[in-house]
């Protein structure tokens, strides 16, 4: 057991795909990487497995420099994508395979998947071969072969994301509850958000080249350190608006669109704002701060007015694109409420939690220096 | 354009083992201009099904109508039916536009009017900039456009729509959701669009058809599926997280009815009419389903409550997701992201009688 | 570009069918045919054989042929000779074959690995006949000289070995690397990973290889005829002795011919089965 340490690591073929990236994942953590598809996310992970060769930076798990290290006898374990299970052995053949790696006696090792395969409830699918189980249970075969390795570090790639819904949250508690993952490093990549804010004790959401910004999953939700952060978390997306800060005798406005939109940012911001030199900005609303008002209802916020351009009845919720000017804005609406096309809307902003970046570099200007 | 019928359709593949029945007697009217969605897991028979009113697959038994034609015998091209695939299709030595163009130069279409066809897609699309390109140069999004666009400009009667999205990642996912929404409403054509995925098919289609194991489960709008769901599957199928399922006792003075979780102390009230419903069965037990977002911390009048105790608190973002255990009951609850009730404490959750579902203990079928 | 539009009207599926149908039968035809007569032939006594009009349906058969061709102790000879070329050369074929193409497979990839692959395949489109001569030196000045088992088995080497790396190359790269690198973090090094995991996902094409190899050193006739005929003589090269004076018995040789074609013929209705059990294993996921 162990923690991991990536020092500067660069990888790249035509163009960098690691730049530079340092990170440390303590002892029984569980970090989640999360980022777009074509990231890098991959690559991170086959570096630390020792499948890709670094062109720079150092790799330690615990004090061992692994760095140059092959992969078998790094004690690391890591499930794929595609589960890359072999497809010539049972399921039973499949988990043993780290054990009969290591030449174990055969007594342990039917004890030892044995009980892995109860824990993770495939002992009914022992003799079966990969192609006769269900996606599912071809996860949790390709779980429980890194289970009984008891390695120093897990890599886990993309595990659930391929799943349905019902076996994607089965296998999500499974993830919080095994004492095995939760006892070392694991390093976990997905690019779906909710997964992530769901499983991470600490997140990183990765850009080009490397992390953007780790922290708890509830810190880089609420205070993304950029634009891009805070358009990787979050769905559906961010509604996004080129802005400018006015000034008048009443003080400070947030105005998009020539005035189509325009209210007051809330106290903590309007200072932060006022103190700004460049005008020109981008403000950032979630959805789920925006809202729907039933039609005469007083609002204790600021509101605009637009057009249901289309709107989505999904399950728990639903989505509503509204035309305001010739502005965008999605809504989360409540699941009982339905719109047409058309029908005029009343939007009330939820203006404490928007979030307001820099035009050039998009970082967000209320986190850091001002 | 066309209204299309299956009566009594069936689907049987013969195997050296017995014969597999893919489709089961299936029912089902689509009516003109209507968005329907075919969902299922994967095996339910919702492809073979698709691939019957395509015209790929022939029919064991049944009868498949388009406006009250009879196509059993007639090949895709007589159907007039348009298909866009889940891997995209695109020929790789055509460039957008040609791959757009295609369909109409096979039914030996003049250039003018192709150009102009290809032209008016693109415009819906908005692949305008890209019509030069070849696909290998296009991003996925891009090219499920285009491949959408190639099944529109045949200006079918049936547009088939199969797993178009589940190759895009989330987002991109989530802007074509809306932008086939719209197509939808601009050219208020019929379409079929199979899926697994049941947010896709909630939010697109008007009516939405749940298969399982061969079978039609439920032909209906979202509304119906969500709140009124046939039986156990697609209450479960429906609705993310999945919907909360627990095994309970009836225990009835006459006037009040509490449905008494097993090895657990939580009881769910059932509103009037379930309760009646439950009488008449003469029921001793009954599947509860309560759905994740049907539990609430805020209390509001009238309101029924349980406790339980919080085993994990998944933080999402736009909400956080309590599993929760009472006994040996386990299930979940949606709450506000404020929410930071840690593990091992308890938490009082209020539901609204109403929004309990009751299911038969064996047959599975809801009870109204 | 101009692809012409088809006729207005819908193409009729049904004809097209049809047509194609009717080349299929034709090409069974003109394939069939030979064998068919040759089956005939070998049931046929002799004078039947030489009438100018000839039988298609043999008027008296004579099943004895078959028992015939083996009272020259030859014939038994030359087909265990073959059956031990063939076989030896196809396991020889099969070892550095299935070695040369995972290294092409696996290590050389990009411009280099390309072109040293089809170079070794090019080594295949030589004409053989080019090398006749200096081959012939060559093996003659062998301590084993030219008439031996090992001539044959190293020889057919020069046919066998491209074809059967270049087919190897392309099986391995079709295996998925990723399994073999969860072998590596299962704990495998990678020999045995290579062993565990790469080689029983290629067994299949290693059988289809393995025909191939076998047939082409079972027929071969040209290099057999010329280095050997003596001490070693395979069965192709025992077929041109069944003549009485002038005249070929045409009977015995498409006997003979009929029973050369056995071994093969069972050897591809055993092993069909693993080729296609083994190609329904090739997926990572499904």
């Amino acid at each position: 057991m162990a923690r991991l340490v990536l020092d500067e690591i660069c990888k790249g073929w035509d163009f960098p795909v690691l730049d530079r990236l340092s990170l440390t994942v303590e002892e029984g953590e569980f970090f989640v990487i999360v980022g777009p598809s074509g990231i890098g996310k991959t690559t991170l992970l086959r570096c630390v497995a020792g499948l890709e060769r670094l062109d720079a930076g150092r790799v330690f798990i615990g004090d061992r420099d692994a760095t140059t290290i092959k992969p078998y006898r790094r004690g690391v374990a890591m499930t794929f994508e595609s589960y890359a299970l072999y497809p010539h052995l049972s399921v039973y053949e499949n988990i043993a395979s780290p054990l009969r790696a290591r030449r174990l006696p055969k007594a342990t090792i039917d004890q030892t998947v044995a009980s892995v395969a109860s824990l993770l409830k495939i002992d009914h699918l022992l003799d079966r071969r990969p192609h006769e189980v269900s996606g599912g249970q071809k996860q949790r075969t390709a779980l429980g072969r890194t289970l009984v390795a008891k390695p120093d570090i897990f890599l886990l790639d993309e595990p659930i994301s391929h799943l349905d819904a019902k076996i994607r949250h089965e296998l999500r508690r499974q993830f919080h509850t095994l004492e095995e993952l939760r006892r070392v490093a694991t390093l976990y990549v997905t690019h779906d958000y909710s997964e992530a804010l769901s499983l991470g004790d600490r997140i990183g959401v990765m850009g080009k080249g490397g992390l953007i910004q780790v922290g708890s999953p509830r810190d880089v939700f609420e205070n993304p350190a950029d634009l891009f952060a805070a358009r990787v978390l979050g769905q559906p997306s961010i509604n996004e608006f080129q802005a400018m800060i006015e000034r008048d005798a009443n003080g400070i406005h947030v105005s998009v669109a020539d005035g189509a939109i325009r209210f007051p940012p809330a106290g903590p911001h309007a200072s932060v704002l006022g103190r700004r030199q460049d005008m020109g900005i981008s403000v950032g609303m979630r959805p789920q701060h925006l809202s729907v008002l039933p039609e005469g209802a007083e609002a204790n916020r600021p509101t605009v007015t637009g057009s249901v351009d289309v709107y989505e009845a999904l399950g728990a919720t639903g989505v509503l694109i509204a035309k305001v000017g010739d502005q965008q804005m999605t809504v989360i609406t409540p699941p009982e409420a339905h719109y047409q096309t058309g029908e005029p809307v009343r939007i009330a902003l939820d203006r404490d939690h928007f979030l307001y970046f820099d035009r050039g570099d998009g970082r967000n200007l209320m986190v850091g220096p001002h | 354009m066309a209204r299309v019928t299956l009566d009594k359709v069936n689907k049987i593949y013969p195997s050296r083992h017995g014969d597999v029945h893919a489709v089961q007697d299936l029912d089902l009217a689509i009516e003109d201009g209507e968005f329907v969605a075919l969902l299922g897991p994967s095996g339910c028979g919702k492809t073979s099904t698709l691939r019957m009113i395509v015209g790929l697959e022939a029919i064991s038994g049944g009868v498949i109508a388009f406006d009250g034609q009879p196509v059993n015998d007639q090949t895709p091209e007589q159907r007039n039916v348009a298909m866009a695939f889940e891997t995209y299709a695109l020929y790789p030595t055509f460039t957008v536009a040609q791959n757009l163009a295609f369909p109409l130069e096979v039914k030996g279409v003049d250039k003018a009017t192709r150009d102009e066809k290809v032209a008016e897609v693109a415009r819906l699309l908005r692949i305008e900039p890209i019509l030069d390109s070849f696909p290998r140069q296009l991003s996925g999004g891009q090219q499920q456009r285009v491949s959408l666009g190639r099944a529109l400009i045949r200006d079918p009667a049936v547009f088939i729509l199969d797993e178009v999205m589940s190759h895009l990642d989330a987002h991109l996912k989530f802007q074509m959701l809306f932008e086939l929404k719209r197509i939808h409403q601009t050219l208020e054509r019929t379409i079929v669009y199979v899926t697994h995925d049941q947010m896709e098919a909630l939010a697109l289609a008007d009516r939405v058809a749940v298969m399982s194991d061969a079978k039609l489960q439920q032909f209906g709008d979202r509304d119906t599926l969500y709140d009124r769901p046939a039986n156990t599957f697609v209450a479960g199928f429906i609705g993310e997280p999945p919907t909360n399922f627990l095994e309970a006792e009836v225990r009835d003075d006459g006037t009040t009815m509490r449905l008494t979780i097993r090895d657990a102390s939580a009881a769910f009230v059932p509103d009037g009419p379930r309760a009646a419903a439950i009488r008449d069965q003469g029921l001793r037990t009954v599947i509860v389903g309560i759905r994740p977002q049907n539990l609430h911390v805020r209390h509001d009048e009238g309101d029924e409550q349980i406790t339980a105790t919080v085993e994990i608190n998944e933080y999402q973002g736009e909400h956080s997701i309590l599993s929760l255990r009472d006994g040996a009951a386990e299930f979940r609850a949606m709450v506000p992201p404020s929410v930071k009730t840690g593990e091992g404490e308890t938490i009082d959750l209020s539901y609204r009688s109403r929004d309990v579902m009751v299911f038969h203990p064996e047959t599975e079928v809801f009870i109204s | 570009m101009s692809r012409t539009a088809a006729s207005a009207g819908q193409p009729n599926y049904r004809l097209i069918r049809y047509v194609l149908l009717a080349f299929l039968v034709i090409w069974l035809v003109f394939t069939l045919f030979p064998l068919y007569f040759a089956v005939i032939t070998a049931l046929k006594p002799v004078e039947e054989i030489n009438r100018m009009v000839p039988t298609f349906w043999p008027e008296t058969f004579r099943i004895d042929n078959f028992s015939g061709i083996f009272a020259d102790p030859g014939s038994l000879k030359s087909l265990i000779d073959s059956i031990i070329i063939a076989s030896a050369n196809t396991a020889l074929s099969l070892v550095l074959g299935t070695l040369a193409g995972y290294a092409l497979a696996r290590y050389l990839r990009g411009a280099l690995g390309e072109n040293l692959a089809f170079f070794i395949l090019s080594q295949r489109m030589f004409p053989p006949v080019a090398i006749l001569i200096p081959i012939f030196f060559l093996f003659d000045a062998t301590p084993w000289g030219t008439d031996s088992y090992i001539t044959l088995i190293l020889l057919y080497l020069v046919f066998n070995m491209p074809l059967a790396t270049w087919l190897m190359m392309v099986f391995f790269r079709d295996a998925p690397k990723e399994l073999e690198e969860a072998a590596y973090l299962d704990g495998y090094t990678p020999l045995r990973a290579f062993f565990k995991v790469t080689l029983p996902l290629v067994v299949p094409g290693m059988i289809s290889v393995a025909m191939l190899c076998w047939i082409f050193a079972w027929n071969e006739y040209l290099f057999a005829n010329l280095l050997t005929g003596t001490t070693v003589k395979t069965f192709p090269v025992h077929i041109p002795t069944f003549v009485a004076g002038s005249q070929t018995l045409w009977n015995f040789v498409m006997a003979f011919s009929l029973v050369a074609m056995l071994p093969p013929v069972i050897l591809f209705i055993i092993l069909r089965r693993y080729m296609v059990r083994g190609l329904s294993l090739g997926v990572v996921k499904g």
